[in-house]
């Protein structure tokens, strides 16, 4: 838990001054909820204890097992707020661009901005079929069973879809040399001033720091 | 030159060969023409004729391709890239999605053959101003119209300056006066030497622009001349002075979150029972427009009245019974997983049920031609037919307004006749029929009066043939 804590107390100042703290804590939320409510049920019901909360049918509710649901959910959202910080604050184009100046191969490259635009991708996808049935009569506006509705036909297509456009567009960008081999002349570099190249050090600096204080049993054993 | 000899493929974990004996030479400086029927094998042999196929995406190839006397097989893409170009049909899944302007993505390609910069810069330039998009330079590829993404998709291959091109269906979703650039464009590249090989509908891009066409049938080359296509012809247009309202616009403005302007004081009426095309340039406001009728947009000046109400505070679901509309993207339209039950989406929320929804269902399919694929995944249809199915899905709501965004896009001859022949039936029914729409042969036989768009603005309205077609 303190892991968390203090991972948290990095990953939450860095969303507020991104300005991205509520967009990412929803992005988060929404994909860690499926995740989470299962690892809340099992570990409840599921984990030996000898303080009994309350018993349903044949299982008993532990307070061990909600002490643990707990750690696990936090460090989950801990880990979802990270990425949704990288996401939020990093545009695919710097990524593969500086991957590149990086000496990381081109295709390596794409398929990390790849990754980190799946999301809008797949989200612009299903705005679109979203649009197409309001267009056709479904009511998605209003109350939130209406909008509840119109979330599960949007999961099949917007998925299939994204796919089916990432084969598309893997064909195109081959067709234009996208893993050629040798060093591409790059347009422009994305900015990197010396607070930036700062904070990256202390980051790696305290990841270090993190561990060795874990290793020398001034912190919790890491998971 | 570019040889296909004997050439017989079928995609990876199909039995069915699409391209069963292949003989075709497309010479340097020469533009051939590939048309045929959709399903006839015209994409794939597009991206046979480039490599593509099988080797990005596999499959099997029998025969031999040549590029300049050279066997494609066992060539990696990349080392294609500088001699053979594709544009492919699908402009939007074309893009980078790491371009944050018009130049990056056009860019693309010329980096990744190392070019040097200035090389690059001067490239990018040249084929933004040949194309006339040199205004979108600093624009974002991700929020163009249609026709822009198409002429951006193209300008990122000519960039590229290969020796062979290969274009499937490159002016679909293009205006008259992006279409007359790319064909400029395309007749210099041959002019130069560059082979060129087209597969296109378009009769008169056709006859315009290629030495030769051939056609395709049943995955065989066969011969074709333009004028043997049967000509798209519907019965006389239907004339309406006197119907009851069905939309007004009266100074109508829309702005786009990020500032793009799309509407600027529209004023418009049209009255049930029309059939009215709306023109005008790639981004000049079209789908903008028609979107607003049933509130997908919302004004942020004026006022939008659908059958005598105004759409302000009433949701989409209640605009959708009075006001169906088809998109320009298919794809984005579609979701259920039969044919069956993608008509019967719409159909079924604005309220029929039982009997009538199955024989509004049915009455849908039948219309575009697709009542034998009722229980076809909509995924498993070529690009043509999921256009129709999506015009179908729209015909079984029955709505008093039909709207539908370039409804002849990509549609071979018999397609575009049988669209013809909804517009007319629905007319005919009192209904009101507006169609988004570059296509001047469609506009001409099938619709009743034009109006044209030009940033945002209304610049012409009458009847057809009153004024040209942009």
């Amino acid at each position: 838990m303190v892991t968390a804590l203090v991972l948290g107390a990095l990953v939450v100042p860095g969303l507020m001054l991104a300005g991205v703290a509520a967009r990412a804590l929803r992005g988060a939320l929404l994909v860690i909820l499926p995740i989470g409510i299962s690892v809340a049920v099992v570990s409840i019901f599921g984990r030996a204890g000898s303080h009994v909360l309350f018993t349903l049918g044949p299982f008993d509710a532990t307070l061990e097992g909600l002490d643990f649901a707990l750690r696990i959910d936090f460090r989950l959202l801990v880990l979802a707020l990270a990425l949704a910080l990288f996401a939020a604050t990093t545009s695919p184009r710097s990524l593969v661009v500086d991957l590149e100046r990086r000496g990381v191969s081109r295709r390596l490259a794409f398929a990390a901005a790849a990754t980190l635009d799946a999301i809008p991708a797949m989200a612009e996808r299903a705005a679109a079929i979203q649009a197409a049935q309001r267009a056709r009569g479904l009511d998605t506006e209003g109350s939130v069973g209406a909008r509840l509705r119109g979330v599960v036909p949007l999961v099949g297509p917007a998925v299939l879809g994204t796919l089916h456009d990432v084969e598309t567009r893997s064909l195109a960008l081959e067709a234009r040399a996208f893993d050629g081999p040798g060093k591409r002349n790059l347009l422009w570099t994305p900015q990197d001033s010396e607070r930036q190249r700062l904070g990256r050090w202390l980051l790696v600096a305290g990841v270090v720091g993190f561990v060795a204080l874990a290793a020398l049993g001034v912190l919790p054993p890491l998971p | 030159m570019l040889e296909l000899r004997g050439v017989r493929y079928r995609y990876p974990g199909f039995e069915r060969r699409v391209l069963d004996g292949v003989d075709l030479t497309v010479g340097d400086g020469e533009i051939v023409g590939l048309t045929g029927s959709n399903g006839a094998g015209k994409s794939t042999l597009c991206l046979v004729a480039a490599g593509v196929a099988p080797g990005s995406i596999g499959g099997e190839l029998e025969g031999n391709v040549l590029l300049d006397g050279r066997p494609l097989r066992g060539r990696r893409p990349w080392e294609l890239a500088s001699s053979i170009g594709l544009v492919l049909s699908n402009p939007e899944a074309q893009r980078t999605r790491i371009a944050a302007t018009v130049f990056e993505e056009v860019a693309f390609g010329p980096m990744n053959l190392g070019l040097p910069v200035a090389e690059t810069v001067d490239r990018v330039r040249r084929v933004l101003e040949a194309l006339g998009i040199d205004r979108l330079v600093e624009r974002d590829p991700g929020r163009l119209s249609g026709g822009e993404t198409q002429l951006v998709a193209i300008a990122s291959i000519l960039a590229m300056r290969p020796r062979h091109l290969v274009l499937d269906e490159p002016v679909a979703e293009l205006d008259p006066e992006g279409r007359r650039l790319v064909i400029d464009a395309l007749r210099r590249l041959a002019a130069d030497g560059t082979g060129l090989l087209i597969a296109e509908h378009d009769r008169d891009l056709l006859s315009e622009l290629c030495t030769r066409v051939v056609a395709i049938e049943a995955g065989r080359i066969v011969p074709a001349t333009i004028d043997a296509f049967p000509q798209a012809q519907s019965g006389p247009i239907r004339t309406v002075q006197d119907g009851s309202i069905a939309i007004r616009c009266s100074g109508l403005g829309f702005t786009y979150p990020d500032g793009t302007p799309a509407l600027d004081g529209v004023d418009l009426t049209i009255r049930a029972g029309e059939t009215v095309a709306i023109t005008g340039r790639n981004g000049s406001g079209k789908t903008s427009l028609v979107r607003h009728w049933n509130g997908l947009l919302r004004p942020t000046a004026g006022e939008v009245e659908v059958v005598g109400r105004s759409t302000s505070g009433r949701r989409v679901a209640a605009l959708a019974r009075s006001v169906g509309l088809t998109f320009q993207d298919p794809n984005d339209q579609l979701f259920a997983r039969t044919c069956r039950d993608e008509v019967a989406f719409g159909a079924r929320n604005v309220g029929f049920r039982g009997r009538d929804l199955d024989a509004a269902v049915a009455e849908g399919l039948d219309a575009v031609g697709l009542a034998d694929q009722a229980g076809t995944s909509p995924f498993d249809l070529g690009p043509s037919r999921r256009r129709l199915l999506a015009i179908a899905s729209v015909l079984a709501m029955r709505t008093p307004i039909v709207v539908l965004d370039e409804p002849t896009m990509g549609l071979d001859v018999r397609e575009h006749l049988r669209v013809g022949q909804i517009v007319e039936r629905v007319a005919g029914e009192g209904r009101t029929v507006v169609a988004v729409s570059h296509d001047a042969g469609f506009v001409s036989t099938s619709l009743a009066r034009v109006i044209r768009l030009e940033a945002g603005r209304i610049v012409a309205d009458g009847p057809t043939g009153s004024f040209a077609v942009p």
